[in-house]
């Protein structure tokens, strides 16, 4: 895993180096900043924790695609949570949805700039590093949409 | 008298109507706006509701709602609630709104014409006798995310505020805003804010306007609203302020700088067919309100109004031959270097550039993304039109390295098992990429990135071959023009083994039509796609297989009364909201309409037309992007595309007209195919390289004026002409 990131880095530089070369250094830097906001603007740092009896995270964003999704699943560590014992609430203080009930007729829309939270019920609560996808199909437009990201499973009432 | 000189508006509401959606722009800032006079605009968008208004500059969006309440003791008012008339050009936007107990607000939205700003003036007239305590909120929400990223928004960012106004940035994005008078007061989310510097989250940030007014007195605040990205913005801190004092001048230059692009665009008449002449005005006016020149290295057109508003390769190489028509050779000059400077020279698997690639997106930092199979195809043959409109030949001398790596690129994409152009896998390199890098990986599962670009066409589609033999028959002609015949690299790229194999191997004789798609073992993708009629307007089919095509693809399964659907409503996976599966687009429809004519069917093709008319018409001079399949209402539709006004002014031009030119001689062709009803029609002011032409058009006459240098070679009716300079022929034309 290491060699592979190792890699992928010397890769990232390599080909960093040659935006620089074909277009200049400003290019560079308008991609990286671009790239750097993308890593933030979605998954909220921080915020994987056991909560009651479900395992709870925080998007800020939709991911990469807006506007309504006719399908929402959600895997932790390769097992999909169970779309009957999970929640979404898209927005604060707007009403949770199951997973379960989300469909074509009765799409989700997850908001731009607000949090949205997800609850997911059955699934294993184990604080350590863990690895989180969401699938999400649009209403409007087909290929599957997807998301990933890996962060600390944060042990239930363990401040950030 | 402010709008003695004013000419009609291209919407007037005398109530609120919060679904017709206003856009003014200029070349690096936008408003977009409802017309209940707010800036919001509420909009279903990939199936749920988001909100497009407030301010747009350098393809950032830099606020999202910005609202203003009025209150003169009570309860604050909203614009929306007080409308009372609007009125809107491509350059400003005016309102005005009655607050009880009779306050007149009016308010007056202009971007400005190059700089990265919009101004808003707002006017507050007491017309009651008696003394008037007025408070003005003004409260902007700031979003600073470059549109390209769809769906984000950033959550925190930095403050502070000085006298050149509030600076607001975040992730390199900036955010200016500026009065006059300065505002009493200021909250951040509620929060007495005093201008300090200040970090964190934030939804509203408030500016109060504490006035005074006497029986009859009017008072005044004019405010901007500035920005982009911040290292690409070209101006100073002090651009507000500066703008501020020139704020009695701002709408005046926005309607200056129209008028004056308008006087070198053509004026086309069709007194048989008013309609179609209106949407002629209407469409010029929309391609021109996506002009953009953001920074000074993009020149170009975006493609497209809320959220496409960045320059898109593809999407400009359907804009600029129409741009070509309109006579603005120096634009289509610049957008055409903007999109070669971009281009690849070497692979970039992050960017998901091949060599030789041209961008599928740019925005100012400079941004740009790659991946389109399609995009790099196009522009031999903008450049061979925008030589025959201009006789500049020195740009393909200039861009002729760029041109030799084009030939590469698409050498390197052709199947050698059959010599076809090979579609797909474009963005699954990106993904590829991408895969080890950084804690948060992303991705939309799309094979295949065709002009319908979320549906799978692998593995070598029709419209893709088309677009491959007019490229390489456009660079051959180049080459030839330039003396350059023998420095093209070869290419294995044999132009009529590849005519002969759409018309063989696509042919699909149940449907009399094409097939969509071919994968590489030969299996056909019997998707019945407009696709195919692109292969008509490119004449690589017999006459009678070319009809063939129309007449299929002008069935009601694949045509409604609204356009042309991207899928046959008979195909299993039709779906009526599906962005490329079902739903109609009207680029489509242009495709329809040129097909026609190409075939010789006027009739038919004037009936597209002004199915295009008629939604330019409806929608005030915007041209939705898309429509539902089943039903005309636009659906998952940006308000206003280039795809679906330019394809529409170039039909009109070289199929309804007929016009063909060579400025290198100077020559024009004109075969005019008017329905048969039609008693006349005229064209004023077309550029033939430096010089122009007028055109009157009566059954079985044409009248042509040249005032160019030299004489006009014209090729009309039966044969060849010439018209002297300055001078004029009639010549007779076969019915």
């Amino acid at each position: 895993m290491r060699t592979l990131r190792i890699r992928a880095d010397l890769s990232l530089v390599r080909e960093g180096a040659e935006v620089a070369i074909g277009f200049g250094l400003r290019s560079l830097e308008g991609l990286g900043g671009v790239a750097e906001f993308l890593q933030h603007a979605v998954y909220e740092r921080g915020s994987l924790r056991a909560s009651g009896g479900s395992v709870v995270f925080t998007l800020r964003n939709p991911p990469l695609r807006m506007g309504a999704f006719g399908s929402v699943r959600v895997a932790l560590d390769g097992v999909w949570a169970p779309p009957d014992r999970s929640w979404v609430q898209p927005g604060e203080g707007s009403p949770r949805v199951s997973l379960a009930t989300i469909d074509r007729t009765h799409p989700v829309t997850l908001p731009i700039g607000r949090r949205t939270l997800f609850t997911l019920g059955g699934v294993d609560r184990t604080a350590r590093k863990r690895h989180v996808r969401l699938e999400l199909i649009s209403v409007a437009i087909p290929p599957l949409v997807w998301y990933e990201f890996v962060d600390e499973l944060r042990p239930e009432a363990t401040p950030r | 008298v402010r709008g003695s000189r004013d000419p009609p508006p291209l919407l007037r509401l005398d109530r609120p109507d919060a679904s017709v959606p206003v856009l003014v722009t200029g070349l690096s800032a936008a408003a977009v706006l409802s017309g209940d006079g707010t800036l919001r605009c509420l909009r279903e968008t990939r199936g749920g509701m988001i909100d497009w208004g407030g301010v747009y500059s350098q393809g950032v969006r830099l606020t999202g709602p910005w609202d203003l309440r009025v209150s003169t003791g009570g309860a604050p008012a909203d614009l929306a609630g007080t409308l009372r008339s609007l009125e809107a050009w491509r350059w400003s936007v005016r309102t005005l709104h009655v607050v009880a107990p009779g306050l007149e607000v009016e308010q007056t939205i202009v971007p400005f014409p190059e700089s990265p700003g919009v101004g808003r003036c707002i006017r507050l007239r007491n017309p009651t006798d008696a003394d008037l305590s007025v408070v003005v909120e003004s409260e902007a929400t700031p979003f600073l995310a470059p549109v390209l990223i769809e769906g984000l928004k950033p959550y925190e960012f930095d403050l502070e505020a000085g006298p050149n106004g509030v600076a607001c940035t975040t992730h390199g994005h900036f955010l200016g805003l500026a009065s006059s008078p300065f505002p009493t007061s200021r909250t951040l989310d509620g929060r007495p804010w005093f201008g300090e510097h200040w970090t964190g989250e934030l939804r509203a940030l408030v500016a109060r306007y504490e006035l005074h007014l006497a029986p009859g007195a009017i008072a005044r605040i004019d405010q901007v609203a500035w920005g982009g990205v911040a290292r690409a913005l070209g101006v100073g801190a002090e651009f507000g302020r500066t703008a501020l004092a020139a704020a009695d001048s701002w709408e005046a230059a926005g309607r200056r700088t129209w008028g004056a692009w308008l006087a070198g665009t053509p004026s086309l008449s069709f007194p048989s067919d008013p309609v179609l002449e209106r949407a002629y005005g209407l469409a010029r006016g929309a391609l021109r309100a996506l002009y953009t020149r953001p920074d000074p290295e993009i020149t170009g057109l975006v493609a497209g109004y809320p959220w496409y508003c960045a320059l898109w390769g593809r999407d400009l190489a359907w804009m600029l031959p129409a741009v070509l028509w309109l006579g603005d050779a120096d634009w289509a000059q610049e957008s055409l270097r903007t999109i070669f400077r971009y281009q690849a020279t070497r692979p970039i698997p992050i960017l998901a550039a091949e060599a030789g690639e041209l961008p599928m997106q740019v925005s100012p930092g400079p941004v740009f993304l790659f991946g389109t199979s399609d995009t790099t195809l196009y522009y031999p043959d903008v450049l061979r039109r925008f030589v025959a409109h201009t006789g500049r030949g020195e740009l393909v001398h200039e861009l002729w390295p760029h041109l030799c790596e084009i030939v590469r690129w698409a050498d390197a994409k052709l199947d050698p098992s059959n010599g076809l152009f090979t579609n797909g896998g474009e963005v699954l390199a990106l993904r590829d990429a991408a895969e080890n890098l950084g804690a948060v990986h992303y991705g939309i599962d799309a094979p295949d990135t065709t002009i319908w670009d979320s549906a799978d066409r692998r593995d070598h589609a029709v419209d893709l071959q088309v677009l491959l033999h007019v490229a390489r028959a456009s660079l051959v002609a180049l080459a030839t023009d330039a003396r350059r015949l023998s420095e093209l690299p070869g290419s294995g790229v044999d132009l009529r083994s590849l005519a002969q194999q759409v018309r063989t191997r696509y042919a699909w004789p149940e449907e009399r039509y094409l097939f969509d798609s071919l994968a590489r073992d030969g299996t056909p993708s019997r998707r019945l796609r407009p696709n195919a009629l692109r292969a008509v307007s490119a004449g690589l089919l017999d006459i009678a297989a070319a009809r063939a095509v129309v007449d299929r693809a002008l069935e009601t399964d694949l045509t409604a009364e609204w356009g042309v659907r991207t899928l046959s409503n008979r195909d299993p996976t039709y779906d009526p909201q599906a962005y490329h599966g079902g739903q109609v687009w009207t680029i489509a429809t242009a495709w329809a309409a040129d097909a026609a004519f190409a075939v010789g069917d006027a009739e038919r093709g004037v009936r597209l037309l002004r199915t295009i008319a008629g939604l330019l018409e409806a929608e005030h001079g915007l041209a939705n992007e898309c429509y539902r399949g089943d039903r005309p209402e636009a659906f998952d539709s940006c308000f206003l595309l280039g795809f679906s006004v330019a394809p529409f002014l170039t039909v009109l031009f070289e199929r309804l007209w007929g016009l063909q030119v060579d400025a290198s001689r100077p020559m024009l062709r004109v075969a005019p195919q008017f329905p048969s009803a039609w008693t006349g029609a005229s064209l004023a002011g077309l550029s033939v390289g430096t010089g122009r032409v007028d055109l009157t058009w009566t059954p079985g006459s044409l009248t042509v004026r040249w005032t160019g240098p030299g004489p006009l070679e014209l090729s009309a009716g039966a044969g060849t002409s010439t018209v002297p300079e300055n001078g004029t022929a009639t010549v007779r034309l076969v019915p």
